[in-house]
């Protein structure tokens, strides 16, 4: 165990368990490195004396340790704060694990060996969405449809609506446009990054996947086109 | 020609049927043959010796009365003739100016007394008889035609081939379907060990209660498969073990790396180092992942359930960029010509090891491109199956190296001073084969390589 407990403070307290001492040396050195205070632990023993009763920001947990696993360490964390984002670390890459893993409340999950900048993007993304309360924005309506941007769901008429990440952010651009025309080019650069580049029919077939799951089956329609401009949200 | 099983049964037990009634009905026809014979050669010996003897032994009886009395009596054969001679060879007695035959009769005459000949000639049956008595040698020749017996002979004859060709292809089918019958379960047990690949090892024969040689074969054919899938699955975990093994070490290495890079004191070289150290033991990680996942999908379980093949390709991109930073894909999804319906993009896939496929053959693209432009065209055939075409410019494989591009550690001409492993396509290859997708390898000019793969469309939806 190292390092204190500093709440008050600002930097991000992250708790690490990972029996493998080279390992977690590495890691807690990286995020100092990047701003983060860390505490470390190596088995169940040291979560149980003398991390369990604290409050951390973030724990990042090992699957495979001596004693009781990570597995079971996250779900003691969850009964104790719902809140804190859990990152379950594992060398398996069995989708029993990560179900496993998912099941006991974890929120995200990386493979060993990994990246340190896909485990700093990982641990940001999580303080990001552990830290930032509901603003506006984030819930948007159009007519019968709610799209919740952090939550990543969408429900109209009260239905839950399954959208494919790509639909999501596609269906979020033009909600957040609040009923102003969207252009091809415009939706092609927010919906990929800079390393994507694509067409406008391929920009056609995404807005016909999210218009089958949108207004299929409803009176109103709410995806409209502008022939020669764009698309844009409205309930006609 | 091959025979099935059942085909060589009914061939082989008809062909000794028809061998064993063959010669059976030729000996009955012969025996009956012989059997007319003897007894034709009795009437016509009775014959003989009762016209001699009326004409040598009864003086009242002279050649015209007995001609008269021959005339008038029932038993007259068919086309009958008897001559009598005396020893000089002159007729004494004959039933007809014409004997109707050219019979050699010198050989009657070179008879001994009491001997008799018996011989058939054209359609007569022919009997002469030396007979002497005290004072002289007489020699009697019936000749005539067993009409009646012949014809049973040939009626007998139709008989029997009749039978024989009837019952031949009766026996034949009713073999055939007994064979079909007793070895139903065979073609079961055939249809069954088909299905079973890499993916159903858990699959067992149903076997009956008939406790026959098809049960016990079934019986040890699912021992033979418990065997394998008990090492199946130790290989498994022994590959699970193996992994871990492996991966923690080589997190170690790229974690001490990493930080070390970070540090602000290396000279441009030690960099360099650092990054190609880091970017080999992160190349080590993907191929042992990729092993790992081919050694797991032997089992069902893991066949996740249905996804979009878009977003896997999306999820493959972001995954790439880790070792291939410069990466760019133009992304397409295309239509069918003269639709504007859109495609289902769903598939029914392992999301790991579909993945995976993706990963190699973006940093596959990325790797071989002259200017890290990947295209990326996705689009629903008319036969239901989803084209994915990953092309990149760059130097094409010759024809001789393209026929070998999926064989493992397989290296191009254009791999020169390029990392890899020559596992990578093996992979992927065994990946999309698991699928039930096919991929192939198209060299479009000199510097346009492409990857075709078409995956089955899911039924399902996600």
């Amino acid at each position: 165990m190292q390092g204190t407990m500093q709440s008050e403070e600002k930097v991000p307290y992250i708790y690490l368990l990972e029996d493998d001492l080279t390992l977690s040396r590495e890691i807690r050195q990286f995020a100092i490195n990047h701003g983060f205070s860390c505490d470390v632990g190596h088995d169940s023993t040291d979560f149980k004396t003398l991390a369990q009763d604290k409050k951390y920001d973030l724990y990042i947990l090992d699957i495979n340790i001596p004693g009781m696993n990570g597995i079971q360490i996250c779900e003691r964390i969850r009964q104790a704060d719902r809140e804190a984002p859990v990152l379950m670390l594992t060398a398996y890459s069995d989708v029993k694990d990560k179900v496993n893993a998912f099941n006991a409340g974890a929120d995200d999950y990386l493979v060993k060996p990994f990246h340190f900048d896909e485990l700093l993007a990982r641990i940001q993304a999580l303080l990001r969405r552990k830290n930032k309360p509901l603003q506006q924005g984030d819930i948007l309506r159009v007519h019968d449809m709610v799209v919740n941007i952090p939550e990543a769901t969408v429900e109209r008429s009260g239905q839950i609506i399954l959208l494919s990440p790509k639909e999501f952010k596609l269906l979020t651009i033009l909600a957040q446009a609040d009923g102003k025309v969207v252009s091809k080019s415009a939706i092609a650069e927010k919906l990929w990054e800079k390393s994507v580049d694509t067409s406008h029919n391929t920009i056609e077939v995404y807005i016909n996947f999210l218009r089958r799951k949108i207004d299929k089956g409803h009176a109103t329609r709410l995806i409209q086109t502008r022939p020669g401009f764009g698309y844009f949200l409205k309930a006609e | 020609m091959k025979l099935t099983l059942k085909k060589r049964a009914a061939v082989s037990i008809s062909l000794t049927y028809s061998l064993i009634f063959g010669v059976t009905s030729i000996t009955i026809w012969l025996l009956f043959a012989s059997y007319r014979e003897d007894e034709f050669k009795i009437r016509l010996e009775e014959k003989a010796l009762t016209n001699l003897r009326l004409l040598v032994e009864v003086d009242e009886i002279n050649d015209q009365l007995l001609r008269t009395i021959e005339r008038s009596t029932l038993n007259r054969l068919y086309k009958e003739k008897t001559v009598i001679y005396n020893s000089t060879g002159h007729s004494v007695y004959s039933t007809s100016k014409d004997t109707g035959t050219t019979w050699d009769k010198s050989r009657l005459f070179r008879l001994p007394p009491g001997a008799e000949l018996y011989e058939t000639f054209g359609e007569f049956d022919v009997y002469g008889f030396h007979y002497q008595t005290q004072k002289k040698n007489y020699y009697a020749l019936v000749i005539a035609e067993d009409k009646y017996g012949y014809r049973k002979l040939r009626y007998l004859g139709v008989l029997l081939i009749s039978a024989f060709a009837l019952s031949t292809p009766i026996v034949w089918l009713l073999t055939f379907a007994a064979m079909r019958g007793l070895l139903k379960p065979l073609d079961r047990f055939i249809t069954e060990i088909t299905s079973i690949g890499d993916r159903n090892l858990t699959t067992r024969l149903a076997l009956s209660d008939r406790h026959d040689e098809i049960d016990q074969l079934g019986k040890a054919f699912n021992l033979m498969m418990e065997r394998i899938e008990s090492s199946y699955l130790r290989q498994q975990e022994f590959s699970a073990q193996a992994s871990h093994e492996l991966r923690t070490p080589l997190a170690r290495i790229i974690s001490q790396l990493e930080n070390l890079e970070a540090g602000e004191t290396h000279s441009e070289r030690t960099r360099e180092y650092l990054y190609n150290l880091r970017n080999d033991a992160h190349q080590m990680a993907n191929l042992i992942h990729s092993l790992l996942l081919l050694a797991q999908s032997a089992n069902d379980q893991h066949f996740t359930g249905v996804r979009r093949l878009d977003e896997l390709l999306f999820d493959a991109f972001e995954q790439t960029k880790m070792f291939a930073p410069n990466l760019q894909i133009h992304f397409e999804i295309e239509l069918e010509e003269g639709t504007d319906k859109e495609p289902n993009l769903d598939v029914q896939c392992n999301e790991a090891l579909l993945i995976q496929a993706l990963i190699n053959l973006l940093r596959n693209a990325d790797l071989y491109s002259d200017d890290h432009h990947v295209d990326v065209r996705l689009k629903q055939t008319q036969d239901n199956l989803l084209s994915l075409r990953i092309s990149n410019n760059g130097a094409t494989l010759n024809d001789g190296e393209a026929s070998r591009i999926f064989n493992a550690f397989m290296r191009g001409d254009n791999a020169r001073r390029k990392q890899g492993s020559g596992l990578g396509l093996r992979i992927t290859q065994r990946i999309l084969q698991y699928h039930g997708a096919s991929i192939r390898y198209i060299a479009e000019g000199k510097y346009l390589n492409v990857f075709e793969i078409l995956l089955p469309v899911s039924t399902q939806t996600v």
